[in-house]
């Protein structure tokens, strides 16, 4: 009986992160990095991140802001725009190995601020020695004006139960990589989407967190292209043709 | 090159037609300063006629502004609402769809959509026009309400507002459509041809005469074409019979557009064209000579130049069609190829003795070609970059066609808006053997008053037709041709001084630094910092010719594919060779297969990752001009390439030329991005403020695992990627398309990649692929194919004790389009036939679902038959096959058995059907069904096959969720003129690449990304500027 509770409950987390997605995503990279700004002006006061967390929430803003704020225009042929831009996968679990270190939270913080300011929603899913971390980044996450829907709690035991279900988009993971290679192994098992494992193993060097293309990780890239021919688009065609050059 | 001025001799079209012919297509994209230099001293007055053209000039510009009434209809129209300011856009928008959609709703929305957003309001008044005042008028009360609509704050007042917005709505659709009809009416003479000739009458009064058209989209289907054809047969006997102002004018003519006439006229399907296009059009012209009805054929697109002499030719040469002199046609004299051109037609007409009336116009498709050739890649364009450079093209050919021994072979008929133009013509012309032509409701005054002063013949060419096809037709002829709209601002633009109208266009050219346009850069330059792949064009003769030569020699080669390994082909076990046969004819021999052994896989582990150190440590700069060089070995082997794409892929020719620019561009795109991005260290600050310098370096050995839908480009895509990142590669290409990898490899061996940097495993997934993955030295793996051959080298890399490994997959797709009942159904299903069976329907991104808002869907699919069944499926190597086969007999099955089941359980809308040649090959007729709902699909069908689901307008959020409910994320179309309703459809749409108002198939490098999400792909999109990073890991170095 409690198991089945614990999937359904599973479930709901789920569920909900999916539905609050699209709303999350539409918002954009630029109003997302707002909300993480706020979150950074919080977290910096909060003793129990340690006095570096704030400023990797503020790196990982910036490094959203510069690779994914702005729409990219495509060069192309005449009467035609294309554009190039990122939207979040979905929904992404946040987890970690056991450790008390500075290095393992900003690791988090650093997780955590990408994939929300990549257009995801989150489930975190810290271990139970955790928790008390897991709660003061909850707190102050929603404290910052991001909902409880896009980021959402569960207790460890979840964990396992979350990334075999296949609506889940990836994983998010700091700790050791051997529990990185089970996890990775647990997703490789699923049917359905090829989950990301995005797994900063490199302990304290913290090499792959800080990585200045590490965001690309958790976004899917778009392309829309427009014939604009039927629309007048050819108009500066006009001006080109006739111009003293 | 042809010189120029050799046309003004006397004797030059006695030459054998033959000669002449040859001059025409070497000038398709001849360079262009080299050519005008030699136009230029053609088109050059001489002091005296200058200043006569100029005084003539400046009288008739005098008059036409001093006349009250000079600026009428479309004049006006298009001088308060200029294509360059956004209203003008709208409304043009707004007219060329709105009469066609059928349901309110959606009406509704786009007059909301159009008028919500401009400021209409200072329209009003700004025109003395009554005509533009009443459309104005129309706007600004509907702007007014609609604004209303938008105020959203939630005051009762609000509540009064959506009232009157209720209740209005239909008062506003009328008022719309009131002011479309209005504005038809400029546009179109008549909505039939008693009408137009009706209506025509004060014109012939005055001393004008007539050209008709019945204009519209160029036909799709057969029973299109006939409709057209019934209407020339039409218009031809009405206008044979009426005898208005026969004695005071020059009788009236009919224009034909010879793309109404066959849905399939074009150089690839030459022999229809030649022989029933050619009776149908042999028809209508004996009719017309019955009557004594001059006719002359419209000129189109710069590709079908060629192909529209040769029907000329075939016409004018019948021996029912001597002795009669009125078979005109039009030459376009922007394009490179109009002087040589007018030269065949007068000796052709001195030949037979037969005058050819014959219309010189600039040309109205300028910006479509120049956008066909920066897609296609032609070395340069077919017409002039320069507005001035056409006008001196136009008065180069004039001086042809006014001298003195072409007169009583061609009787020039003038067409132009330009007063100056008009006047120069008048000057320089010694005889009267001439007339000029302007457009209906265009250039009025100018030629009132041209008339009064020469007292020279003036025909109008006039669009006759019901105002539902037309004006949406002619109005997207302006919107898309936008070039040709500017003129009338200037001459009636009293701020515009007269001597800036004046002046000759030699002088203008002349004062400019270079005689081509250099804002506007050739096909091969529109990428910064990069080449654009090179491509043919295949309806020119010149190109195609030299070409074919090769490509017959290389058809005739085999080809062997073996292991290669540490640059070693290895060949050891030749007697173990699978035999290659190709894809159309299964006894036809393509080469042989060998495919490699578990100890090669090993060999090619240890080389690879020993080498993997080496490799990344030799500068990007060098890594980047491997990919450079192999880019132009491609390039110099295009023939070859192309033959192995004809028999070992079954591609078509198109698709192959394709193939190749693909693997071109990624290798230059890669280039660059590598170039650009991994050259230099960077410094860098880290979060906890550590200063820091990185590099970008490769992870390792990667394995590339590609597809045989593009055995080259996506072979060579993921190959140039890896490697130019830093990894060294072993690659694993598709077991069908093993040849085609087994050549490139050779070439880039060639191009100076290290031979211990790439190796190549020919060979099955279940052996080669799996022993690869299953390797704890392989840093990552990228694979585009199936997603369930993604999930099992999923499982393969996550199994090993090691690192986790990069993987990079693009996998399926249940690609959909959605058009409403705004869009344009002849574009629709242009680009539906071309998205879902173009390549057979092998391509990821191939429409599989196609909904259309039920409102206009038995138009749409009534096309979509009728196009059908104009489809040549065939062998792929012969110009006219639109279809070529499937990759194999196990693909065909699988498809076969997917119809069976349609079959069974859909409606039929059409299947096109299979001729002799497809009896020795793996052929799947295209095929179309309706179903209800894209539930009824579980997987992707990889083929030929289209599914259409009918939908309800209000239903659209639910196409949409059912769509994303597939969980596939790969491409999508979108057809509205809405931009409320593609904006949104877009955003909400879980796709990759999205494409509005076009085919969703073809996206090219650099241009449009390409790659998937959810079951679609994991990304990076392949050709885009994330591509390579997801190769390399980030490296401290101080």
């Amino acid at each position: 009986m409690v198991v089945k509770n614990k999937v359904v409950q599973t479930q709901q987390l789920i569920e909900t992160g999916l539905c609050a997605w699209q709303h999350w995503n539409d918002l954009g990279v630029i109003a997302r990095a707002e909300l993480i700004a706020k979150w950074v002006d919080i977290i910096s006061q909060e003793a129990a991140l340690g006095k570096l967390a704030g400023e990797m929430a503020k790196y990982q803003k910036h490094q959203a802001v510069t690779l994914l704020g702005d729409e990219k225009l495509m060069p192309g042929p005449t009467g035609e725009v294309n554009e190039l831009y990122s939207a979040g996968r979905g929904l992404f679990v946040v987890a970690a190995t056991d450790a008390e270190q500075s290095s393992t939270i900003n690791a988090i913080v650093g997780h955590i601020s990408a994939a929300l300011l990549a257009g995801n929603t989150l489930v975190l899913a810290l271990p139970q020695a955790q928790q008390a971390l897991q709660f003061v980044l909850l707190n102050t996450l929603h404290a910052a004006g991001i909902s409880n829907l896009v980021v959402q709690g569960a207790e460890e035991t979840a964990l396992t139960a979350l990334i075999e279900s296949p609506k889940v988009a990836g994983v998010a993971f700091t700790g050791d990589a051997k529990t990185a290679q089970n996890i990775n192994r647990t997703l490789s098992t699923r049917s359905g989407l090829l989950a990301q494992l995005v797994a900063e193993v490199s302990g304290s060097a913290l090499a792959y967190v800080t990585d200045n293309h590490f965001i690309l990780r958790f976004i899917t890239e778009r392309t829309r292209t427009i014939n604009i021919t039927a629309v007048g688009g050819n108009a500066t065609l006009l001006e080109l043709g006739g111009g003293d050059h | 090159m042809f010189k120029a001025l050799d046309a003004l001799s006397p004797s030059f079209i006695d030459r054998p037609m033959d000669e002449l012919w040859q001059l025409i297509s070497p000038l398709y994209m001849v360079d262009e300063s080299e050519w005008l230099a030699e136009l230029l001293p053609m088109a050059r007055p001489s002091a005296e006629e200058k200043s006569q053209i100029t005084i003539n000039a400046t009288v008739l510009i005098e008059r036409v502004r001093a006349d009250k009434q000079a600026i009428q209809m479309i004049d006006a129209l298009l001088l308060e609402y200029s294509l360059d300011t956004k209203e003008g856009i709208l409304l043009m928008c707004l007219a060329e769809a709105l009469m066609r959609i059928p349901d309110a709703a959606t009406a509704d929305a786009l007059i909301r959509d159009k008028l919500s957003v401009a400021d209409w309001k200072s329209h009003l008044k700004n025109s003395d026009s009554t005509f533009v005042n009443a459309s104005t008028w129309g706007l600004l009360l509907t702007g007014k309400v609609v604004s209303m609509d938008r105020n959203d704050t939630k005051s009762a007042g609000n509540t009064i507002s959506r009232l009157v917005n209720k209740v209005s709505e239909p008062i506003i659709r009328q008022a719309m459509n009131q002011a479309m009809k209005i504005m038809g009416h400029q546009f179109v003479l008549g909505r039939d041809i008693a009408e137009a000739q009706k209506n025509g009458r004060p014109q012939r009064d005055k001393g004008f005469t007539y050209s008709f058209d019945m204009l519209g989209e160029s036909a799709l289907t057969t029973d299109d074409a006939k409709k057209y054809f019934n209407d020339y047969i039409k218009a031809v006997e009405s206008v044979g019979k009426n005898t208005y102002a026969k004695d005071k004018t020059p009788a009236p003519t009919v224009s034909i557009k010879l793309s109404a006439l066959h849905p399939r006229y074009e150089v690839a399907n030459e022999a229809r064209v030649m022989t029933e296009m050619h009776d149908t059009v042999l028809e209508l012209l004996l009719r017309a000579r019955d009557l004594d009805v001059g006719i002359t054929i419209d000129a189109e697109e710069a590709d079908r130049l060629e192909l529209s002499l040769a029907l000329f030719e075939k016409l004018y040469r019948n021996p029912r069609l001597q002795g009669w002199g009125k078979f005109g046609i039009v030459v376009q004299a922007y394009s490179k190829r109009a002087l040589p051109t007018l030269v065949w037609l007068a000796a052709l007409a001195k030949e037979q003795g037969d005058v050819i009336p014959l219309r010189l116009v600039k040309g109205a498709y300028w910006d479509t070609e120049l956008k066909l050739s920066q897609q296609n890649g032609y070395d340069a364009y077919p017409v002039y970059t320069r507005k001035e450079a056409t006008d001196v093209a136009y008065l180069a050919c004039a001086r042809f066609l006014l001298s003195e021994q072409i007169r009583g072979c061609i009787y020039p008929q003038f067409a132009s808006h330009n007063a100056h133009t008009v006047s120069a013509i008048a000057t320089m012309a010694t005889h009267k053997d001439f007339e000029f032509q302007r457009l209906h409701g265009m250039g009025d005054a100018l030629y009132n008053h041209a008339l009064d002063i020469y007292g020279v013949n003036v025909r109008i060419y006039a669009p006759v037709g019901s105002h539902k096809d037309l004006l949406p037709y002619l109005v997207r002829r302006l919107l898309e041709n936008g070039a040709n709209s500017s003129f009338v601002h200037r001459l009636v633009d009293a701020d515009c001084p007269i001597t800036e109208l004046t002046e000759h266009p030699v002088d203008t050219l002349d004062s400019r630094p270079t005689l081509h346009n250099s804002l506007i850069p050739l096909p091969t330059k529109i990428f910064a910092g990069r080449k654009n792949s090179c491509n043919i064009n295949v309806d020119i003769i010149s190109e195609i010719t030299p070409f074919n030569t090769e490509l017959t020699l290389q058809m005739q080669k085999t080809w062997q594919a073996a292991p290669v390994v540490n640059g070693q082909v290895i060949t050891t076990e030749l007697a173990n060779a699978k035999p290659v046969s190709a894809p159309y004819d299964r006894r036809i021999h393509v080469g042989q297969v060998l495919w490699s052994t578990p100890a090669e896989v090993t060999t090619a582990l240890d080389t690879a990752a020993d080498y993997f150190p080496t490799w990344s440590a030799v500068p990007v700069a060098e890594r980047a001009a491997c990919l450079n060089n192999i880019a132009d070995l491609l390039e110099e082997n295009l023939a070859e390439l192309v033959a192995l794409c004809h028999k070992e892929a079954g591609k078509t020719i198109h698709d192959s030329l394709d193939e190749v620019r693909e693997a071109v561009d990624f290798c230059r795109y890669y280039a660059m991005q590598a170039t650009e991005n991994f050259s230099v260290a960077k410094n860098q600050v880290r979060f906890d403020g550590i200063a820091q310098q990185v590099t970008r370096q490769g992870q390792g050995v990667f394995v590339c695992i590609s597809p045989w839908n593009f055995p080259l480009a996506i072979f060579l895509g993921q190959v140039a990627a890896a490697l130019v990142a830093g990894n060294t590669v072993i690659a694993k290409p598709a077991e069908q398309t093993s040849l085609i990898a087994a050549r490139t490899m050779e070439l880039m061996l060639e191009a100076g990649f290290p031979k211990e940097a790439i190796h190549l495993l020919p060979g099955s997934g279940a052996v080669v692929g799996s022993l690869l993955t299953a390797d704890e030295r392989i840093a990552g793996v990228v694979f585009t194919g199936s997603t369930e051959t993604a999930q099992v080298i999923n499982r393969s890399l996550a199994k090993r004790d090691t690192n986790v490994a990069t993987l990079i997959a693009e996998t399926g797709g249940q690609n959909t389009m959605i058009v409403d009942s705004t869009a344009l159904p002849e574009q629709v299903v242009r680009d539906v036939m071309r998205s879902a069976f173009a390549s057979a329907g092998q391509r990821c991104s191939a429409l599989r679902v196609l909904f259309v808002q039920e409102d206009v869907a038995d138009r749409i699919t009534t096309l979509i038959q009728g196009a059908m069944k104009e489809l040549h499926v065939g062998l792929p190597q012969q110009h006219h096959t639109d279809v070529g086969p499937v990759i194999d007999l196990l693909a065909k099955n699988k498809l076969q058995a997917h119809i069976d089941i349609m079959r069974a359980t859909s409606k039929l809308v059409g299947e096109v059907t299979l001729s002799e040649e497809c009896n020795f090959g793996d052929f799947i007729a295209p095929i179309a069904f309706e179903i209800n709902s894209i539930d009824q699909l579980e997987n992707e069908q990889f083929g030929p096959i289209l599914h259409i689901v009918r939908y309800k307008a209000a239903e659209l959020n639910k196409v949409i969720s059912e769509i994303n409910a597939t969980g596939f994320g790969l491409t999508m179309g979108i057809h509205s003129r809405n931009e409320r309703t593609y904006t949104d459809i877009e955003r909400q749409i879980r796709v990759g690449n999205c494409y509005i108002n076009r085919d969703q198939v073809g996206a090219v490098v650099g241009v449009q990304p390409f790659g998937g999400q959810g079951l679609s792909g994991t990304g990076p999109k392949a050709g885009g500027p994330h591509y390579l990073y997801r190769f390399t890991k980030q490296v401290v170095s101080a």
